[in-house]
């Protein structure tokens, strides 16, 4: 229920925050939600009914110690029962499948009702009962894997599971208040009657998640790519199952053996009546109160370490105790009471994030047959220690404690496997920069040497020099036509244990074409070719000539070559030669130039043009020079130049680093400039830059500057692993999210509006755009605090159309910020938000989640009023442009209002009431 | 039936990979691609996508021919070099074409998200493509004799005037948010191009750009009509809100038609660094851009349908 209040409809009552807590079902799910609780309610009556009858008949006729070979003989009939399941299951699909099962077992519960009491009867119905419970909970849960994505299955399994509970306890309630007038065996056909009513309510549900997630559109993820191996994390969830299995029937041993030694046989019905419903009971209470309030609390990996400790305290108790029967009891009613409940809903959710191919593979089989197996291999070890007069309470006691344990301590380390499993369900791929190659492929990119395709060759030799393979490249390869693959080939050959170059590169001295003389001068000279390096100089080609000049001066010891009347001559030379002859000279330079090049350099460096610029820097990167620090800062404004810019400020070090601290803080530099520093920073990898980055963001006043500033930060984080101050950090990722939360709150009335007039639509863009720029930057903060993880493709999977992978992207925020780290003061009310962000909610219901509700304004038009008072001139200009186009006298006013205290609007095109109609 | 290429051919593929996709990548962009491209062998005749459907999947192709049919419209053909899908997809729309191999073809296969993806992460190869592309686009459409179509703009629709003052910076968002260049584009990456953006005015007679010349800036005309004039004697006239040189105003490379005021003109500069600037801040301005060029190159994929010029290029 909903009231009418200042912030509008939005602010629900205490009674239905009290409830949303405990129930969160949304409209579209109650459906769904209630068909899945009503079909499990009535197959947990049924089958607490059941068991009622069938423990008291099995214990009376048959006795505790044949519970052994019970337990035994329903994992032999498990196992074709299984079978006999999975063909069902691929002929009918899983809902089709629990549905005929429901039937049968209803048919084959009400037919025990004629069959006679005795010693096989007992057994009978013992094996058949275990065979329901096996193979329908396990079916049912697996269906309510297609029916709910993990979102959903984290809000409504626990009230799903309240409904079993309520089964169960109303299941022992009845069967106790039935005890009263019927005979044991008239309990079969109330057991029968509840399965009826649960096949009839899940042949209703027909709404799979593939149906909804195709109806939605989900982007299709990626087929190709890297293969990501799934192992370790089902594995481990494997275990834990296992381990469950074991000590639930040892625990259900030494439950059963202690009451069947209690009570007399007529008593003994009456007190497991009894006890499920106290079990029952309390297992409702962790439902209605308890499991949703502890998804919230202990996150997934919190819910899956509950059960194991408390059956560890359990176990170790029992042993304590030499095996009393509060003790045994007390382990038992956990173990009843959370098993079905908290255990079963963590099970659920841990196996969300595994691929719906490999669940189905892996988890049917583990869960049906894999179950009875381990229930098998525990009998038998129960047979074997009864055949040696050992199966007391104290050594039992003692195997549940040590298997207890290995759960609890697998639970406890599949926080990092969990993460990784999520991290793995929301990235497409991953990217090997190593690529390596075999014999055989290394055979194929070698045969490409010889095609007739030049981009071919060229990619041919740099795939072996990438592998360090250049020796395989031929000599005769420099016979090519092509410029570039001599080019390439040169670059790839001459490397000191080579010479076989030599004699082809002669050759190349008297090609026609000057670049081929240059790049044989090059590499001739750089193994003391003289006559090469004289060819150069008498080359008329101003290029060559320049390489020739500056490699007759590289063979001389003279200290400085500025003076040089060759390099003077090049210097001043005008026209296309002389751009020519400077753009080779720094070209030779940049390659095997040296210190005493630095003034020929300075002379160059007075150049606009942008490749030159480029090949300057490059030069500078390979002899650095502070003197060339205000050439380069200058120049970073030119995209073109500005790689090769940052890695020469990078190459000169220390003064560069502090010239671009001048540069960040100076509010006079260039806004170009200044943009463009925070990256170069980031270029330095060091603790230095990310001190004046983060010191630098937390006075910046130009937003573009700051994301530039946090941008790098987090690059920083991520590629050098360098630790930004973490408070600095919170306190960013605090302000995106509360300015995202506050704009969307404020935006609400005008992005749920259908106006469609030009200024209206720009004014909705507009707003979302800023409302995604907020998120964008609070999840940048976020990559910085955790640079470990690819947080972009978080921010993807939660903005995006997949509801799976958002989910999933939620799951993901949801474990990872589960740490102290999130609990201190500085960090308050950050996790809330951030959890927010990827559920399925409508803007107002998210913002009133986050206690953000009072803050929606109630109208379009109040909505627009404010945001003509926002800071963001942009912001307020769309919102003042649509106010004019609505002409309310209100917002007529607001707007003339603003303008008086903002006159720069008038730029933007809000114009004074005064001057508005011209 | 495709057939992946086996392991043992992994030099092969990564050679496909550098010579069909590397275009302006890195070693490490190359990584990249490597990691997104499936390399397939696949027989005459075999039905890549079908028509209407989305359009998930782009194909390069490194050998062979794909024949791409539409009902009541010419087939395009697809030749080695040509790639298949990706106007459909820059578009952001689902296939207008079912796309058929001709010959046995072996095929880059990349799951267009993914491509996206690579092209967003990886902003000095976009927008090096963007520039290429604009070029390759414009220098076709002039060679072609149905060039006067092609270059031709839809014209004036009758829309309030400005010749009498000055472009206030939410009018210029307004129209630039119309502009076919950047439909789909988000309005603040729009926004901040208008911010950038400098008012210019010529009379009529004006050169605005010279055949020959860089241009350092990227002009959107908003008032007025120019005529395209090439050295080869073409004369196109082009009016309404749109690029001025048509997508040529993209292209890095020496321009190819001089571009003269016929009345009063208003026009949007950027500067290309700014351009640049915006586009890197905002991949769904790079995206709209990308999208711009897809549907001048279906304009010309159609008129060489049209013409029977033999191969068409679904995309370059």
């Amino acid at each position: 229920m909903r009231v009418r209040t200042r912030s509008g409809w939005n602010a629900p009552t205490y009674n239905v925050v009290v409830l949303r807590r405990l129930f969160d079902i949304r409209p579209a799910e109650r459906a769904r939600a209630s068909q899945a609780a009503g079909a499990l309610f009535a197959i947990l009556a049924g089958f607490t009914i059941s068991e009622t009858a069938r423990d008291s008949l099995f214990l009376a006729s048959n006795g505790a110690k044949q519970l052994a070979l019970a337990y035994l003989a329903i994992a032999a009939i498990a196992m074709v029962a299984i079978a006999a399941n999975a063909w069902v299951v691929r002929r009918l699909g899983r809902r089709g499948a629990l549905i005929v099962t429901l039937v049968v077992a209803a048919t084959g519960t009400a037919a025990f009702y004629v069959i006679p009491r005795g010693s096989a009867a007992g057994l009978a119905l013992y094996l058949w009962t275990g065979l329901i419970g096996t193979v329908v909970v396990v079916q049912y849960w697996l269906l309510a894997g297609t029916r709910f994505t993990t979102a959903e299955a984290k809000r409504l399994y626990g009230p799903i599971a309240a409904s079993g509970a309520i089964g169960t306890l109303a299941g022992a309630l009845f069967a106790w208040r039935l005890l009263y007038d019927l005979e044991i065996e008239g309990l079969l056909l109330v057991a029968s009657g509840f399965y009826v009513v649960a096949a009839v309510l899940l042949a209703r549900d027909t709404e799979s998640v593939e149906s909804r997630l195709r109806s939605a559109e989900a982007r299709p993820r990626s087929k190709g790519g890297t293969k990501q191996p799934q192992g370790t994390y089902i594995r481990r969830v494997v275990l834990l199952t296992v381990c469950a299995t074991a000590v639930a029937l040892l625990a259900d041993w030494l439950f059963k053996s202690a009451a069947g030694a209690t009570f007399r046989t007529d008593e003994l019905a009456r007190f497991i009546a009894r006890y499920n419903g106290i079990v029952a009971a309390l297992s409702l209470v962790f439902q209605l109160i308890g499991t949703t309030w502890l998804v919230r609390r202990l996150g997934v990996l919190g819910m899956a370490m509950l059960l194991p400790s408390l059956l560890l305290i359990g176990g170790a108790a029992t042993v304590l105790t030499a095996g009393s029967f509060l003790a045994i009891g007390l382990t038992k009613g956990a173990d009843s009471s959370l098993r079905y409940s908290v255990n079963r809903v963590s099970t659920e959710l841990l196996w969300m994030p595994v691929p719906d191919r490999i669940r189905a593979s892996v988890r049917e089989p583990l869960e049906s047959a894999g179950t009875r197996l381990v229930q098998a291999l525990t009998a038998a070890l129960l047979l074997g220690l009864a055949t040696v007069g050992l199966a007391d309470a104290t050594l039992v006691a003692v195997i549940l404690a040590g298997i207890a344990l290995v759960w609890t301590v697998m639970a406890a380390g599949l926080r990092r496997h969990y993460l990784d499993q999520l991290r793995k369900s929301v990235n497409r791929r991953s990217i090997d920069p190593v690529h390596q190659l075999d014999v055989k492929a290394i055979e194929t990119v070698v045969a490409a040497l010889s095609s007739e395709d030049d981009r071919r060759v060229i990619a041919a030799i740099h795939i072996l020099v990438a592998r360090e393979r250049a020796n395989l490249i031929p000599p005769l390869i420099l016979r090519h036509d092509s410029i570039e693959v001599q080019r390439a080939a040169l670059e790839a050959m001459t490397t000191p244990e080579r010479t076989d170059w030599i004699p082809l590169t002669w050759r190349l001295l008297k090609a026609t074409d000057p670049r081929a003389r240059m790049l044989a001068l090059r590499a001739l000279a750089r193994v003391d070719d003289q006559t090469a390096i004289v060819a150069g100089l008498c080359d008329d080609d101003p290029g060559v000539m320049a390489h020739g000049v500056f490699w007759s001066l590289q063979q001389g010891t003279a200290a400085g070559v500025r003076d040089n009347p060759a390099v003077m001559a090049l210097l001043a030379e005008s026209g296309q030669r002389g751009d020519q002859a400077r753009n080779e000279l720094i070209e030779a330079i940049r390659v095997d130039g040296d210190k005493r090049w630095v003034d020929v350099m300075l002379d160059v460096a007075v150049t606009r043009d942008v490749a030159m610029i480029e090949r300057l820097a490059l030069a500078i990167e390979h002899v650095p020079d502070p003197r060339f620090i205000p050439f380069l800062m200058r120049r970073l404004e030119t995209r073109a130049a500005r790689p090769a810019v940052r890695r020469a400020l990078l190459a000169i070090g220390e003064p560069a680093l502090d010239a671009l601290e001048t540069a960040l803080v100076d509010p006079e530099t260039s806004k170009r400039v200044r943009l463009h520093v925070p990256s170069t920073l980031a270029a330095f990898g060091s603790s230095a830059a990310a001190e004046i980055l983060g010191r630098q963001l937390a006075n910046e006043r130009s937003g573009a500057v700051r994301y530039r500033l946090l941008r790098a930060l987090a690059r920083m984080a991520t590629q050098d692993e360098i630790i930004v101050d973490a408070r600095l950090l919170l306190a960013e990722l605090r302000l995106h999210l509360e300015e995202y939360g506050r704009l969307l709150a404020l935006a609400v009335p005008v992005l749920a509006d259908t106006d469609d007039r030009a200024s209206a639509i720009l004014l909705r863009g507009l707003l979302a755009d800023k409302v995604s720029q907020a998120l964008d930057r609070a999840f940048l903060a976020l990559q910085a605090l955790h640079p470990r993880e690819n947080m972009r493709e978080i921010e993807r999977a939660i903005k995006g159309d997949d509801q799976r992978a958002r989910d999933h992207g939620r799951e993901f925020l949801d474990t990872l910020t589960h740490t102290p780290f999130y609990t201190r003061s500085e960090a308050h009310g950050i996790r809330a938000r951030l959890l927010i962000l990827g559920e399925d909610l409508d803007a107002r219901e998210r913002m009133s989640r986050i206690g953000l509700g009072a803050d929606i304004p109630l109208t379009v038009a109040e909505s627009v009023g404010r945001l003509i008072r926002e800071g963001d001139r942009l912001i307020s200009a769309c919102a003042g442009y649509y106010a004019i186009e609505l002409g309310t006298p209100d917002l007529t006013a607001v707007v003339d209002e603003v303008i008086a205290v903002r006159p720069l609007f008038e730029p933007l095109g809000i114009y004074h009431r005064s001057t508005r109609a011209l | 039936m495709p057939s992946e290429r086996p392991d043992n051919d992994e030099g092969s593929r990564e050679l496909d990979v550098r010579v069909g996709l590397g275009m302006f990548a890195s070693e490490d962009q190359l990584a990249h691609l490597l990691a997104i491209a499936r390399q397939v062998d696949v027989p005459a005749g075999h039905v890549l996508y079908e028509s209407a459907r989305p359009a998930t999947t782009v194909f390069q192709v490194m050998s062979g021919e794909i024949a791409m049919h539409a009902p009541e419209a010419p087939s395009w053909r697809v030749a080695a070099g040509g790639t298949a899908g990706f106007v459909d997809f820059m578009q952001s729309r689902p296939h207008s074409r079912t796309a058929v191999t001709a010959t046995p073809a072996r095929l880059l296969e990349l799951d267009a998200a993914d491509y996206l993806e690579y092209l967003e992460d990886n902003f000095e190869v976009s927008h090096r493509m963007l520039s290429w592309l604009s070029h390759e686009v414009i220098a076709d459409a002039v060679a072609r004799p149905e060039a006067q179509l092609l270059l031709a703009s839809a014209g004036a629709a009758k829309l309030p005037s400005f010749a009498k003052v000055e472009l206030p910076t939410v009018e210029r968002l307004m129209i630039l948010s119309r502009m076919p260049a950047f439909r789909g584009a988000s309005t603040q990456g729009i926004a901040n191009l208008a911010q950038s953006a400098v008012e210019a005015r010529f009379g009529p007679g004006e050169v605005i750009v010279t055949a020959g010349s860089s241009a350092t800036v990227v002009s959107l005309l908003v008032e007025g009509a120019v005529e395209l004039q090439s050295p080869a004697g073409l004369r196109v006239k082009r009016a309404g809100r749109d690029f001025l040189a048509h997508v040529e105003e993209l292209s890095t490379a020496p321009r190819l038609n001089s571009v003269i005021a016929l009345s009063p003109l208003i026009v949007l500069q950027i500067e290309r660094e700014e351009l640049l600037d915006r586009l890197e801040e905002h991949a769904d301005l790079m995206m709209a851009m990308f999208a711009a060029i897809a549907r001048e190159q279906e304009k010309l994929n159609e008129v060489a349908g049209v013409s029977g010029i033999a191969v068409a290029t679904d995309w370059k």
